[in-house]
């Protein structure tokens, strides 16, 4: 608990935080979720994971198939439903990393899917509203 | 004997016999767990004596899977009225001896009968939660049960106060009710809720977690926000719930809550605790005890979204909400959480005619994708909501930085607030000099011969210019530029002329707060 920080705030060992660039670097302290936060990476979205805990059922592609978007990947069992697993996009069967039985955790890497397009990034980082100068 | 004596007799073996609840053994496994019996609760809470018990001879009527012959003592739960430092309330203990204080259809009646008592006298209900769930044997009848009681503590909701003490498991779809009260108290180890428990988490997900680590009461008071208070022991929880009591009104119509006036702690000197440098942090706590009687301030939610924190006070003998940015944690920045702590701290203040203190020092909010995808657009608009509907008197105090968003959003002129003042070092501008040279005066730093002296000398020209509380001053978003040793005085009086404040809304059936 933190009783100690409450009346002894001096003695505490300060972090800083920034919320703006080039500007001010606050002293404070951090609480747990914001030191602990991963920060985001731009997701392949030519992985295909699982989005919940469950069973691989069956695996209904081979390595070097080429699906078309909506054509069945697996059966995924989870939450006692039998979920089917569809391809999101048009694209070839790079790697199958389950086998048919095999329990996974949620976020498991399972097939990857090699894009027949290439994704298309929008690399725009900039926020147009503050720009006063024209 | 005559034959009144003998039926008195009889009544005090009955009463005997059923304030046993489970029996001898059970209570002995109960205090094992270092748990309190139900009445044993009821007894410490209330003021001595002061226990009126109903239904006490209540018994089920569930056939079929066991259920015939067996006597479960006023169906596991125990209900009543009585007073609390002399506030009469409305209770329930569940019995955890009684058939694990399960919910079957006439322990559900008991709770709902206790519950219409408490709306119609309008008086606080106060529910001890400890039980095993619904009493499968009686299925439906169960949920029924949920399903009433969830029903009226929507109900009463914003009429009576409502608390959920949690002094045992409160699990699966019992565990809504507290989460629709006011008020919700957990005991370090006792208290349990969650809706899905560790086995069933662990036969369908595989995930592995021990029930305290999933809904113990640390979980709750840090990491959900579904607790309000965290105590050690069941008995300081009692002496929590005592103290909340003296803050909140019995029921909405009261128009506040007065009692008799004290002066601060002297040794709270308002003038030395915000530091010079504006990066430097402190607690705003005890710039609230250098206002409040007594310096008393009763934290709620303390562990939770500590960035900003929410509670009462009393300003002059009056009863009031206290919402402050804590720059001590997190620069005070406002974020998902502290947005969802404050509003709803707000709403309660307001539904129950407590006015509200703001005081605000936040340099703006949190930055980060884990913020924005977790929804901080969403959670943010719910304070504008709250402050914006709050008819209560509302003052506002900027203290130090008031940046951005972060202006309009703690209760600022423009969400009505009916008085805003201003330390003579608070900061009232769009953002902080740094920021806000380097946006304005871009090109001028891009094209400079020393880029970097001349984003310096800019950043000291937006600091003179626009880094005060004058600007706003000037234009009347804030009333008074006003003495930090002068702030006390203006708390008493703004909430001695606005006693009588009445402000006229459009007619709607609700609003729409981004839930």
């Amino acid at each position: 608990m933190k009783k100690e920080k409450k009346t002894l705030a001096e003695k505490v060992e300060y972090e800083t935080l920034q919320i703006f660039p080039d500007a001010s670097k606050y002293k404070t302290i951090l609480t747990k979720k914001v030191r602990k936060r991963k920060l985001w990476k731009r997701p392949d979205l030519q992985e295909i994971h699982s989005i919940i805990p469950g069973t691989v059922s069956e695996i209904k592609i081979n390595i070097a198939d080429h699906v078309k978007k909506g054509d069945e990947l697996m059966v995924y069992e989870a939450m006692k439903m039998q979920n089917i697993i569809r391809a999101p996009f048009d694209g070839t069967v790079e790697k199958i990393f389950v086998k048919e039985g095999e329990k996974l955790a949620k976020g498991a890497l399972m097939i990857y899917l090699k894009s027949d397009l290439e994704f298309v990034v929008d690399e725009d980082t900039t926020s147009n509203a503050l720009d006063l100068n024209g | 004997m005559s034959l009144l004596s003998r039926k008195i007799s009889e009544l005090q073996e009955r009463t005997a016999k059923a304030e046993q609840g489970g029996g001898a053994s059970a209570i002995a496994k109960q205090i094992a767990m270092g748990k309190l019996p139900a009445r044993e609760r009821i007894n410490q809470l209330l003021d001595k004596g002061s226990f009126y018990e109903y239904d006490l001879f209540i018994e089920h009527e569930a056939r079929g899977f066991g259920m015939e012959g067996k006597d479960l003592a006023g169906d596991g739960v125990v209900i009543g009225t009585g007073t609390i430092k002399g506030k009469p309330i409305a209770i329930y203990a569940q019995d955890f001896t009684v058939a694990g204080g399960s919910l079957g259809m006439m322990h559900a009646r008991k709770i709902t009968k206790i519950m219409d008592y408490a709306l119609r006298m309008r008086i606080p209900l106060i529910g001890i939660n400890d039980s095993g769930g619904a009493r499968i044997q009686e299925g439906v009848n169960s949920l029924a049960g949920y399903g009433e009681i969830f029903f009226r503590n929507t109900l009463a909701s914003g009429v009576i106060p409502q608390l959920s003490v949690i002094l045992g498991p409160c699990a699966g779809g019992a565990v809504y009710s507290p989460a629709l009260t006011d008020f919700v108290f957990v005991v370090d180890k006792i208290s349990k809720m969650f809706i899905t428990g560790p086995e069933v988490i662990k036969s369908v997900l595989g995930e592995e977690i021990d029930m305290e680590s999933l809904g113990g009461a640390r979980v709750h008071s840090e990491i959900t926000g579904n607790a309000h208070f965290f105590a050690n022991s069941e008995v300081e929880c009692f002496e929590q719930i005592k103290t909340l009591l003296d803050y909140i009104p019995a029921h909405n119509e009261c128009k506040g809550v007065k009692t008799k006036a004290a002066a601060p702690d002297k040794k709270y000197k308002i003038d030395k605790i915000v530091p010079e440098d504006p990066t430097k942090p402190y607690d705003v706590r005890d710039v609230i005890r250098a206002v409040t009687d007594e310096s008393l301030f009763f934290e709620v939610q303390e562990l939770w979204a500590a960035n900003i924190v929410v509670g009462f006070g009393r300003i002059d003998g009056r009863s009031a909400g206290f919402v402050a940015n804590q720059p001590l944690v997190l620069a005070g920045v406002l974020d998902c959480d502290s947005s969802d702590k404050a509003a709803r701290f707000i709403r309660f203040c307001d539904a129950f005619e407590i006015p509200i203190v703001t005081l605000e020092d936040m340099p703006g909010y949190l930055p980060g994708v884990d913020q924005e995808h977790a929804g901080v657009i969403r959670h943010g608009a719910k304070l504008l909501y709250a402050y914006s509907e709050a008819t209560v008197p509302k003052v506002t105090i900027i203290l130090r930085k008031a940046y951005g968003g972060g202006y309009i959003a703690m209760n600022s002129r423009h969400l009505r607030a009916d008085f805003v003042f201003a330390w003579p070092m608070a900061e009232i501008a769009v953002m902080g000099p740094e920021g806000a040279a380097n946006i304005i005066f871009k090109k001028e730093i891009m094209e400079a011969a020393d880029p970097e002296a001349m984003r310096k000398a800019k950043v000291e020209e937006y600091k003179k210019k626009f880094a005060n509380p004058y600007v706003a001053a000037a234009k009347g978003y804030i009333d008074s530029v006003i003495n930090p040793k002068d702030t006390r005085k203006y708390l008493i009086h703004a909430f001695e002329v606005s006693e009588n404040k009445i402000v006229k809304r459009p007619n709607k059936k609700h609003g729409l707060p981004p839930f």
